[in-house]
């Protein structure tokens, strides 16, 4: 895999064939585009994490409706701000939506200016060839004073590499966060079956001691 | 006794109450940034001063039982106005984090802007009783009748209500189009406009006279009883039918097609107690959408939709009584006078087809390929999203009317097309640095 400079990536997003083109949109300013890496702004949307009675999350036996009714969407129009005071932590998404072809991949890694303020943007990092959708951020506060978040502000690089020898996705790749456009909760609800067979296994090889 | 000194203790007590109950509020006292919600804020601190304004010029201890008696019945309507004032604080709050998509707040924002003027205070909220509303200067009943009282603010408020379980509904949304049409009428007097033409025509007031003698005579009530209550309904009817004209001039048939699935499952030629009868305004939405020039397109997208809404068009002239139905032919024969009244209100800013048909067609083949319409180039026109949003929809959910209710359906269409309304209108808006 190879990273895309700024030529590349100019030629790859002002591509006329929309089956090859990066869609990075909208792109506000064209020096979003680094000599390496292209930066993404923060969107209106986010997913608190709601105060309720129940003692925790367990993704292998929680259901997806119970895992999302513990998350509070709020929206922040542009010009206003929402404030993330330490240790919290919230998901948020791109204000950019991608679209990557077949044989391009990226890789999301925040922004030092950020970083030095104690604002984690850890996400997703591997976006597959063939996304669609804006990107999920997980944003912490790891520093020891409250954090002004904007939409629109830049946020967070994207890193783009172009595959070698493109495949097609399997099918549980496709649906899962299929065009989000808003912060996507965790879907690990989704892979209970996993779950069961580690509990299967589990099972099964402490038996053998009894 | 009604007006004494300890009625006035009681109420003047409690007007102090009301108003430091608001005023304490953080909701109230906290300014919001930009301008959105300001001038409802602003109109809830011109309700407190004019009530303050009352309190303070009440009648002295010399004046008549008679001015004592209306101040005291001033002072309760205050009361009642301030205590409904409470349910703006919630509105205000809206405004900061609305609950309706941001895509559609941004095209209903547009849309007012057109219909109603640029001095508008849009507030879009979720209505308790799961009902669409548009409500203009909410606590103007105090304000504007308290003598020698001055309002501070000049911006209308206008507070519009949605069901909250259709908050994401966005191709839904070009409803808002007709809501927001009730402020445009009452801004800029639309219904007197259309029914002072009706009554310069002799046509038009030959037939009222025959109807209103014909009905004396069926039933016996009085000339002046009928001709009131035939004037009630046609100015009610005359209000509606303006305001889904207005929505047609700037949705064209993003509005059409919510608006059939929306009205026909609740009636179909009936009567409504405000509103005429669905097929009436079936038939005069085409008429209208014809002459602006929709027809080809909506024939090219949508053909069996087209021939099943021709279908309900035709039952417009089916039997009804005498009443009504001299409303109805009178308001079919003056279907220019609602349509030109209409497009004098957009003049430049209602929808043309010639510009929006080849961007709703970049929309929805983006859409096609689940990329988000925001436009390849330039941004497009929120409006051509919308309608790009429907072309779709009918595309992937069939050309018949159960297709269009499952578009309401589909989340992801949806979320993408109020998404991309969204981020074309911050495009559209955004200046890069130099």
């Amino acid at each position: 895999m190879t990273v895309l400079g700024r030529e590349d990536l100019e030629h790859a997003i002002d591509d006329d064939d929309l089956d090859r083109r990066l869609v990075i949109t909208p792109l506000l300013d064209r020096t979003q585009i680094g000599r390496g890496a292209v930066d993404l702004r923060l969107g209106t949307e986010f997913l608190l994490l709601r105060r309720t009675q129940r003692p925790g999350l367990h993704p292998g036996k929680d259901s997806q409706q119970e895992v999302d009714d513990m998350q509070e969407r709020v929206v922040v129009p542009f010009g206003d701000e929402l404030w993330l005071h330490p240790r919290h932590f919230v998901l948020a998404a791109t204000l950019e939506y991608l679209a990557l072809p077949d044989d391009m991949a990226a890789y999301v890694v925040g922004r030092s200016s950020w970083g030095r303020l104690g604002l984690i943007v850890a996400t997703a990092v591997f976006v597959h060839p063939g996304f669609r959708g804006c990107l999920t951020l997980e944003l912490v506060n790891e520093g020891d004073s409250p954090i002004a978040l904007s939409p629109g502000i830049r946020i967070a690089q994207l890193a783009i590499h172009r595959l070698e020898n493109p495949a097609p996705p399997h099918e549980d790749e496709e649906e899962k966060y299929l065009a989000p456009v808003r912060p996507q909760p965790s879907r690990l609800a989704s892979e209970r079956e996993n779950f069961k067979r580690l509990e299967a296994l589990g099972e099964k090889l402490s038996s053998r001691l009894g | 006794m009604v007006g004494d000194a300890l009625d006035f203790q009681l109420l003047l007590a409690s007007a102090r109450h009301e108003i430091a109950t608001l005023l304490d509020d953080p909701r109230l006292s906290t300014g919001l940034p930009g301008k959105r919600g300001g001038a409802l804020r602003d109109h809830v601190l011109d309700l407190i001063a004019a009530v303050e304004h009352r309190m303070a010029h009440g009648p002295g201890g010399g004046a008549s039982q008679r001015a004592r008696s209306a101040f005291a019945r001033s002072m309760r309507q205050s009361i009642g106005v301030l205590q409904g004032a409470h349910a703006a604080l919630p509105w205000l709050e809206a405004t900061r984090r609305p609950s309706v998509n941001l895509g559609s707040l941004y095209v209903t924002e547009e849309w007012a802007r057109i219909l109603v003027g640029t001095d508008v205070d849009l507030v879009v909220v979720p209505d308790p009783e799961f009902m669409y509303a548009t409500t203009s200067w909410p606590f103007s009943a105090v304000i504007n009748e308290t003598p020698g009282f001055t309002a501070r603010n000049t911006r209308r408020p206008v507070v519009l209500n949605y069901p909250l379980s259709d908050a994401d509904r966005v191709l839904l949304h070009p409803i808002f189009a007709h809501e927001l049409g009730h402020a445009s009428v009452d801004e800029h007097h639309l219904v007197d406009a259309v029914a002072t033409e009706l009554d310069n025509d002799p046509a038009f007031t030959t037939a009222l006279e025959d109807t209103v003698n014909a009905m004396v005579a069926g039933t016996g009530l009085a000339q002046t009883q009928i001709s009131g209550m035939l004037r009630g309904l046609l100015l009610d009817w005359i209000e509606e039918l303006l305001c889904d004209h207005l929505a047609i001039e700037i949705a064209g048939p993003a509005f059409m097609w919510p608006f059939a699935l929306f009205v026909l499952p609740h009636g179909y030629g009936e009567v409504g107690r405000e509103h005429p009868p669905n097929t009436l305004r079936v038939r005069l939405a085409l008429e209208h959408l014809a002459r602006r020039g929709w027809r080809p397109y909506m024939d090219r997208i949508a053909p069996e939709i087209m021939v099943w809404l021709d279908g309900i068009a035709g039952d417009a002239t089916g039997a009804l009584d005498r009443l009504f139905a001299f409303l109805r032919d009178q308001l079919l024969a003056h279907a220019n006078v609602l349509q030109d009244t209409a497009s004098r209100r957009t003049g430049a800013d209602a929808l043309d087809p010639a510009a929006m048909e080849p961007a709703a067609d970049e929309a929805a083949g983006l859409l096609e390929r689940l990329i988000l319409p925001v436009g390849l180039g330039n941004p497009l026109d929120s409006r051509a999203i919308l309608l790009g949003g429907w072309q779709r929809a009918i595309a992937e959910h069939g050309d018949h009317p159960a297709g269009l209710v499952e578009a309401l359906t589909d989340r992801r269409l949806q979320e993408l097309v109020g998404k991309a309304i969204e981020l074309s209108t911050v495009a559209s808006a955004w200046k890069p640095a130099k």
